[in-house]
């Protein structure tokens, strides 16, 4: 988070990680359609022919006014491909909350799990090991879908808060980046009275 | 479809890139795709392949945004950090060349640009030629004399001071960002340039770099970036604290002047500076918060 006093704004940086092809472009462009254009800048994509995320993805959004400051949420994706490692690292540098976009498949479980794992990793590595973590269990649609309960205790997970959703069809991801807003905004404000 | 000249230069590639090397005196000389896989490599590149090919792709393609975006135009592209200096030279979702000096001084910046952007055009990657507009190069060494002081407190310091860099580079655009892609501070033409979106490309394309280019850390406490493409030139300077600072020049902007008045930008003392810029706030107002008002764009509806 960074506040910037003289012209009363505040940023927020929150990062959708996950596997390759788990949902984490869908969300974010659902959500740039789902807001008014005043509200959002561009929609920043760096992606390679195949339409395959190669940096990022990336926009800003502002959430009016509070307390007579300006929060902006600068709203990013990383990379899911294996290769990319370190670029998600990077990525995650400064977040304040990550929204980990999970693929219901049963076929893609291994992959879930070895990218929750390498998440925690990066996350102790940047310090970052309190940071508000929301797990959306994406494309719940799909006819090999685990049941929520079965992919939470496969990435052992019970305790921290998950909700279900089909990005394609726009279905969870409001509530997923609501949710994942106030809890970042609640660990700021225990940071601080704390 | 390519033509029989470029497909008879593409075969001959391995050749053609061996005598490139030996004319821009590089250690090694790097053909790469746009998704940062290795092609060839002449030479002893010394750095690890697969990081630093895709932090470089990944620079190219953020980077293109801010200086080529929509244009189709060859961009140049230089980092140094340390010993290691590397410059880049293609076009968007192309194969593209690096090249990388490991020496204390290697040749001159414009030297390296106009070499590897004419090798670039001579070696069959692109079919469209286009003049590399030759803006760059070396001015005064006035300018490492002693750094001018700030006065003032906070966030008027540091905007003090972009405003005096940007007047001394005659910049379109000068900015502070930190390590997660936030903008700081801004001054210039931010209408045209998104101050947030040229933060995020660059912080992120920096610490990729800053990764892939691994030196001992009391080799260096600086990473420095200079770009050039049709739009403008950029130059950035990124210290180990994690702020940068980043000048968007004119496309005739003077490249030389820019690195100096950067580097000496960031080895000010923005620590003291940085921390009176956290002001207290009341984060109690921020449970306040609603958020029912930021929907109703084109596909609320739909949900």
């Amino acid at each position: 988070m960074r506040i910037n006093a003289r012209t009363r704004q505040i940023l927020f940086k929150v990062v959708y990680y996950g596997p390759a092809e788990a949902g984490k472009t869908t969300n974010l462009q659902q959500i740039f359609r789902s807001i008014p254009s005043q509200v959002r800048s561009d929609m920043t994509v760096i992606d390679t022919e195949g339409d395959r995320t190669l940096f990022f993805d990336y926009f800003q959004m502002k959430l009016g006014r509070i307390g007579g400051f300006e929060p902006h949420i600068n709203l990013y994706t990383v990379p899911g491909q294996a290769v990319y490692a370190a670029t998600r690292r990077v990525v995650l540098r400064g977040a304040d909350a990550v929204v980990f976009v999970a693929d219901s498949a049963q076929e893609r479980l291994e992959e879930n799990i070895a990218m929750w794992q390498q998440m925690q990793q990066h996350l102790q590595a940047l310090r970052l090991g309190r940071l508000p973590v929301i797990v959306q269990w994406n494309k719940r649609d799909l006819p090999t879908a685990l049941p929520v309960s079965e992919l939470k205790a496969a990435l052992r997970i019970r305790n921290l808060p998950s909700l279900e959703a089909i990005a394609l069809k726009n279905q969870g991801v409001r509530e997923t980046l609501e949710y994942t807003i106030r809890q970042m905004f609640r660990q700021h404000v225990q940071a601080v009275t704390h | 479809m390519p033509s029989l000249v470029v497909i008879m230069k593409r075969a001959s590639l391995p050749v053609f890139l061996q005598a490139a090397q030996q004319d821009l005196s590089a250690q090694a000389l790097l053909l790469l795709t746009p998704q940062g896989k290795v092609l060839r490599t002449v030479g002893e590149p010394g750095l690890a392949p697969e990081p630093m090919g895709i932090a470089l792709a990944q620079t190219m393609a953020a980077f293109y945004r801010i200086v080529a975006k929509g244009t189709g135009a060859q961009v140049f592209f230089a980092y140094e950090k340390g010993d290691y200096h590397l410059v880049c030279s293609g076009k968007s979702n192309t194969p593209f060349l690096a090249a990388i000096y490991h020496s204390i001084q290697p040749p001159p910046l414009g030297a390296r640009k106009f070499y590897l952007s004419q090798t670039y055009r001579q070696s069959g990657l692109e079919h469209i030629e286009e003049p590399a507009d030759m803006s760059l190069e070396a001015i005064a060494s006035a300018f490492f004399g002693e750094a001018a002081a700030f006065a003032g407190e906070g966030h008027e310091e540091l905007l003090e001071a972009l405003k005096t860099a940007a007047e001394d580079m005659q910049a379109r655009l000068v900015l502070a960002a930190d390590e997660g892609g936030n903008t700081i501070e801004v001054t210039g033409d931010i209408r045209s340039l998104p101050p947030a979106e040229i933060s995020a490309l660059a912080a992120l394309s920096m610490a990729a770099l800053w990764e892939a280019v691994p030196t001992q850390p009391q080799d260096t406490d600086l990473g420095c970036a200079f770009l050039d493409g049709p739009e403008g030139a950029v130059f950035i300077a990124q210290g180990s604290e994690g702020i940068l600072f980043l000048s968007v020049l004119p496309r005739q902007g003077a490249a030389g002047m820019a690195r100096l008045t950067m580097k000496n930008l960031l080895r000010q003392e923005w620590e003291k500076t940085l921390s009176r810029i956290e002001t207290p706030f009341e984060f109690g107002t921020l449970e306040e918060v609603s958020l029912e008002d930021l929907w109703g764009g084109e596909d609320y509806h739909a949900n």
